[in-house]
């Protein structure tokens, strides 16, 4: 180890590590260059287009949806991420999200589309039953240049009138 | 768990924090990282080393203590899109992203010091004071005075900002800014208001090199809130106090003219709110 | 939420309103569930939405280096001296690049080879590659490009296009990428109205999410492969052959996942850079940009100014039109000699005009190189030429809808540059199918100014805008627009092989319908484009569809023939009888066999080509520069807070010519998403260029609409199949951008009474009242002079070195 590294523990879905990063490096290169975590995607590395958005229990609270291109990577020694492999089932198995953004055309390039799920999954966690403009509310941090964003507020619509229903007696 | 960090603390107690800072002059605090990060990516901010807050408890949360609320530097600006300030809570829900305002803390907010910075027009119409936090003790200062230049503050290099207080508005409070989308925008220019028993206060982001208000305006905006002087009046009052940037996002014109707008119109508000 | 009051049927033709999202409601036009006219979801989804699918930012490889690129902060400067000496010193550097060092020839290029792969003495934009290193990891590499010394001497930077054609020269080849220049008719005819204006438009980037990114390695023959997120295969495989001197057969590409592209993939950027590191260390090399160097290094759409003059009738009958146009191509030609005669020939617009003068000019200038985007120079045309059909209703008092239905394109007519629209033309259709959506109801959602709350206390005024244009679909003026396809089925396992760039659009779904739809497949799989198969051209101008979705479909019937005719043989029957539907096999319409179990074990194969008739250079006598043309009609709905210049847009109504319907859902998909990105051009989106120096290269400070910004759209859709394609199909992904421009500045328009002739329409141009407005003259009638021949009159000959559209593109004749 260098004098300007440090070493820290980190779980990324269920996976515990230990990592040796540079200090300055973010939360999104140590997941992607040193974990070969991949599901968070790089779009602009400045906390602009929530494709690295992930879920992550910092210490700092209650766990939550971020940017990890934003987090120093770091500061989450000890912590928890849950990347989109966490969202779904073991066996491949899509989430009710998920599902929604495929049936409902939500995904074109699909660089954006991790981010959005997680956002998405969030939000539906905490209002099951959003306005459209409650989701654009929770969503304008996530930028898509593909689809012109219709497909994905349909899909979230579709997503939640799901899991509606699934509750019902 | 930090296993070994020469140039990377991780303190969980402010005088920890203190300790790290002292031991390592060359790095910077960070709190959230929204700032800092892409700073240090991109605009070639340089450093030796972080001392992070994430993990001072005591830094985060918010009390109310004699009529003020005591916001601790470290609270997430998520946390205060629910403040009962309503100045806080517009310019709070209004800052970067949903995704940005998990990490972005008032502290951060307020030592970034940038003029536009979303906060700090509600902070300056507010009467905010800040805690400033060294290992001889803590000293407090008003907010208004306390950024000096873009990015400069008044903030001395072994202090900390600990605390926000903001006087709990008993009137009127609002916030409001404008850019070129309808969300996830830096302010081209933004407007805070408190009015309180009648007296007008406000304050403007990105109307100068720091967030800015001017007696005249105030007088100006209260005499339009009581009907005693026009819209007109305003508007002169404010060009006459503000100095915009001009830039590639909008000329110092158009920030002129639409920080008087905006000024009007959060006066019309309070009216509306008062009738 | 989108189209659910849609009119069913426009014009008497099939009609196909959206929404039909979900291939549990796809559309019964009796094709097989997954077929052809279907929701089939796409088959790379799944990977997608688990966050699974493989990008060029997720290459690696054992051992691999990571290239980095030096590039030029100056906009125009003589290169007096590098140093490599201690970048080449430092531990893990294992290469260090520079023009000296490229073993082949230097120049690149998708028309003119004007482009060094690395600056060659003379850098002419800021950001151009000066040098490249390949460094153990990503610092290190740093490290090296800071150590590079580089002595610059500042040349005076051309950066005013105006001043292009008289400025000394800033290349050897000239300031001029391409003039054109010509007439029809009699332009000097005049009706009782004439109006013009200069109109003004931004620099658009196509920001594309997903940053340049590849990996390249050296391969036992000597040759190099590469892995990388691009438009065009081939056309990035025969440059790199240039560049390294490498004949085609030893450079390998392969397509990695890419995440948009928009056009700005089209030319090389990072492609052979990581190729000669590569075969420079013998090592495997990955680039990928950051987000600001992808806005330094790919193309922008040209900015530009547009001059035009319309004069009609009384009636609004247009009776001459002149325009003028001036693009700013940057510091090299990528494909600036080829957009400029899509601006120029189509600021008719989707009108007839029989009377007009024309020129063009597309420029070199020190600022950022333009080329390939998304409506590729029609955009620009149709702001102008929409402007100009309002600017002549308002003088006329006609209704908006009323003007464009008079001077409407039909079947039949000639166009300004001699090409007949011979096939469905349905400019009227699209107009009055528009006209019929339903207006948005209720109070506003939205205010202007979103979540910055400016809006309360002030006061919002709606308007409603109209547009139509034209879009020229496919490669055109002799640039060959061709693709070839691989297709196999064995056990009802049908698999497609083209060298065709999936970027999102969804070329793998229609892939898959074809081939289920032809084959009665079971599964599909569409393997990954690579150069073992030929080109397929580039995925764009809205032409995959066309040129590689036929392809698929000529070798899908060669494939079923030859499964049907063994069967005939075995069963004794005449092939002619046997049909396929929904994998199945009838003989005289009696189920036979299923195609999965038809021949057990048996594999049959086709590798099919598809070409479009020539096209011609603009002036030819043939009279034939496009492939085809896709016709849209919108109409916006705007909330504009007009004391601050902010704008809502609450709805966009579309109605395109589309052919066929071949997927519901990723129709919609380009429809919605094109108009989004064109709403971003009309209202926010500019790359700002101050003295050769892009001022905003990141996602803060460009602008790209967010979920807030987004309207409704409502979508509906004419279905007059195009001739010669199969199920009369055609492109669609460019109209709904092209339109989207000018209907949201003309309800701008209308919403404040401005003339708002620039975009984007920057908030103060609203607020301060900025901009001129077209200058109306009443005239006295003069029809158009009989002696004037009335076919096409080119200024100039053509011009023979246009170029070619960097491999097999190449014109026609010697």
């Amino acid at each position: 180890m260098t004098p300007d590294e440090v070493a820290f523990e980190l779980t990324v879905d269920g996976v515990r590590h230990e990592v040796t990063a540079r200090w300055s490096e973010s939360l999104l290169t140590v997941l992607r260059d040193r974990l070969g975590v991949r599901g968070p995607k790089t779009g602009c590395a400045h906390g602009r287009c929530g494709a690295c958005a992930v879920r992550a229990d910092l210490g700092d609270g209650a766990p939550h949806v971020l940017c990890a291109c934003l987090v120093p990577a770091a500061t989450a020694a000890g912590g928890s991420v849950a990347t989109i492999a966490s969202i779904g089932g073991p066996d491949g198995e899509l989430s009710d999200v998920q599902e929604a953004f495929l049936a409902e055309g939500a995904v074109q390039c699909g660089i954006c589309t991790a981010g959005f799920v997680t956002a998405a999954t969030e939000l539906l966690e905490t209002n099951p039953d959003p306005t459209r403009t409650e989701i654009e509310a929770a969503l304008y941090g996530n930028l898509c240049r593909c689809t012109g964003y219709g497909r994905i507020v349909a899909a979230v619509e579709a997503a939640a009138r799901t899991r509606r229903q699934q509750e019902a007696p | 768990m930090l296993l070994a960090a020469p140039c990377f603390a991780l303190p969980e107690t402010v005088g920890e924090a203190l300790t790290a800072l002292a031991d390592r002059p060359d790095a910077i605090v960070v709190a959230g990282g929204t700032e800092v990060m892409p700073d240090l990516l991109w605009r070639n901010r340089r450093a030796a080393g972080f001392v992070s807050l994430r993990r001072v408890g005591a830094l985060r949360g918010t009390t109310t203590v004699g009529g003020e609320l005591v916001i601790g530097a470290g609270t997430p600006v998520a946390a205060l899109t629910g403040a009962p300030d309503a100045g806080l809570r517009a310019a709070a829900s209004s800052l970067g992203t949903p995704l940005v305002r998990t990490e972005a803390t008032i502290g951060g907010n307020v030592v970034s010091a940038l003029p536009y910075r979303n906060l700090l027009p509600t902070l300056l119409a507010g009467g905010a004071t800040l805690e400033l936090t060294s290992a001889t003790g803590t000293r407090v200062v008003p907010f208004d005075g306390f950024v000096t230049a873009p990015g400069r503050t008044r903030l001395a290099e072994d202090e900390l900002l600990t605390a926000v207080r903001l006087p709990v508005p008993t009137g009127f409070a609002d916030y409001a800014k404008v850019g070129r989308r309808n969300a996830q925008f830096v302010a081209t220019v933004s407007v805070a208001i408190t009015c309180r028993d009648g007296a007008v206060r406000l304050a403007f982001g990105n109307a100068g090199p720091t967030p800015l208000r001017a007696d005249a305006v105030d007088t100006a905006a209260t005499a339009l809130f009581a009907h005693r002087a026009t819209a007109e009046d305003l508007r002169a009052a404010v060009a006459a106090a503000v100095d915009p940037p001009e830039d590639t996002i909008a000329s110092a014109a158009y920030r002129r003219h639409a920080l008087g707008v905006l000024t009007v119109r959060l006066v019309t508000r309070a009216q509306g709110a008062a009738a | 939420m989108n189209g659910g009051g849609a009119p069913s049927g426009i014009g008497g033709r099939t009609p196909s309103s959206s929404p039909l999202a979900g291939s549990g409601r796809a559309s019964g036009r009796g094709q097989a569930h997954s077929g052809i006219g279907s929701s089939v979801r796409r088959p790379d989804g799944p990977a997608k939405v688990r966050g699974e699918f493989s990008y060029a930012g997720d290459l690696a490889a054992e051992g691999m280096l990571i290239g980095d690129t030096l590039r030029s902060p100056h906009p125009h400067a003589r290169i007096t001296r590098i140093d490599l000496t201690a970048a080449r010193a430092l531990p893990g550097v294992h290469a260090v690049l520079t023009a000296d060092d490229v073993p082949g020839d230097l120049h690149v290029g998708l028309t003119l080879r004007d482009e060094p792969v690395l600056a060659d003495r003379v850098v002419r934009y800021a950001g151009e590659p000066v040098a490249v290193v390949a460094a153990v990891d990503a610092a290190t590499a740093r490290r090296a490009l800071r150590a590079i010394e580089v002595d610059y001497e500042p040349l005076p930077a051309l950066t005013d296009p105006e001043l292009a054609r008289d400025a000394d020269p800033v290349h050897p080849d000239g300031n001029v990428y391409r003039h054109v220049a010509y007439s029809c008719g009699d332009p000097d005819a005049r009706g009782v109205v004439t109006v013009e204006n200069t109109y003004r438009i931004g620099m658009q980037d196509p920001a594309f999410l997903a940053p340049e990114a590849g990996l390249a390695w050296p391969t036992p023959d000597g040759g190099v492969a590469l892995d990388v997120a691009t438009q065009w295969l081939h056309s990035d495989q025969r440059q790199i052959g240039w560049a390294t001197g490498l004949p085609p057969e030893k450079v390998h590409l392969r397509l990695a996942g890419v995440g948009g592209a928009f056009g700005g993939r089209e030319d090389v950027t990072l492609q052979v850079h990581a190729c000669l590191l590569a075969l420079a260390t013998g090592r495997p090399v990955k680039v990928e940009y950051t987000r600001e160097e992808s806005f330094l290094a790919h193309r922008q759409r040209h900015p530009g100014s547009i001059w035009l003059r319309h004069s009609a009738d009384a009636d609004g009958r247009i009776v001459s039109v002149e325009g003028r146009v001036l693009l700013d191509g940057g510091a090299y030609a990528s494909t600036s000699p080829v957009v400029i005669t899509n601006t120029v020939t189509l600021l008719q617009g989707p009108y007839r005009v029989d009377n007009g003068r024309f020129e063009g000019w597309s420029v070199r200038t020190n600022n950022p190189s333009c080329g390939a985007m998304r409506g590729f120079g029609v955009p620009q045309a149709a702001f102008a030429h929409e402007a100009q059909l309002d600017a002549l209703a308002s003088a006329l008092g006609l209704d908006p809808v009323e003007i464009r239905l008079r001077n409407a394109l039909q079947r039949g007519d000639v166009a300004t540059f001699g090409q007949r629209f011979d096939a469905p033309t349905p400019v009227r259709e699209v107009i009055e199918g528009v006209a019929r959506l339903p207006l948005p109801e209720g109070p506003a959602r939205k205010a202007p100014g979103g979540v910055g709350r400016s809006a309360e206390g002030g006061t919002v005024r709606r308007g409603i805008g109209y547009a139509v244009s034209i879009k020229n679909l496919a490669f055109s003026e002799g640039h060959v627009d061709e693709s070839t396809a691989e297709v196999s089925l064995c056990d009802g396992h049908a698999t497609v092989h083209t060298a065709c760039a999936e970027v999102g659009q969804g070329f793998v779904t229609v892939a898959e319908q074809v081939a289920r739809t032809v084959l009665g497949a079971s599964t599909v799989e569409v393997t990954q484009p690579d150069t073992l198969v030929a080109s397929a051209g580039s995925t764009s101008a809205s032409r995959q569809t066309m040129a590689s979705g036929t392809a698929v479909h000529r070798a899908c019937l060669a494939v079923r023939d030859r499964l049907l005719g063994r069967l005939a043989r075995a069963h004794g029957l005449d092939a002619a009888e046997l049909t396929i539907a929904d994998g199945v096999v009838c003989a005289a319409g009696k189920p036979l066999t299923s195609v999965a179990a038809a021949a057990p074990g048996q594999t049959f194969r086709a590798t099919e080509h598809f070409q479009h008739p020539d096209t011609f250079p603009l002036g030819s006598p043939e009279a034939r520069m496009y492939v085809g043309f896709g016709f849209s009609a919108q109409r916006a709905v705007v909330d504009v807070d007009v004391e601050l210049g902010l704008v809502t847009v609450v709805q966009i109504a579309s109605c395109q010519d589309v052919g066929t319907v071949v997927n519901p859902t990723q129709l919609l998909g380009q429809i919605e998403g094109g108009i989004v990105q064109g709403m971003g051009l009309a209202l926010m989106e500019e790359v700002v260029v101050i003295d050769g120096r892009i001022t905003n290269p990141d996602l803060q400070d460009y602008l790209i609409p967010t979920i807030v910004d987004a309207p409704e759209i409502v979508s509906t859709y004419v279905t007059d199949p195009e001739p010669g394609m199969p199920h009369g199909w055609k492109g669609v992904g460019e109209p709904p951008l092209v339109t989207a421009v000018p209907v949201v500045a003309a309800a701008v328009r209308a919403a404040t009474g401005l003339p708002l002739p620039a975009v984007p329409i920057r908030p103060e141009h609203i607020a301060l009242g900025i901009g001129a407005p077209p200058t109306v003259t009443w005239t006295t009638p003069r029809p158009p002079d009989p002696s004037r021949p009335p076919g096409v009159v080119v200024d100039e000959e053509p011009d023979a070195a246009l170029g070619t559209m960097a491999e097999e593109g190449a014109p026609p004749g010697p």
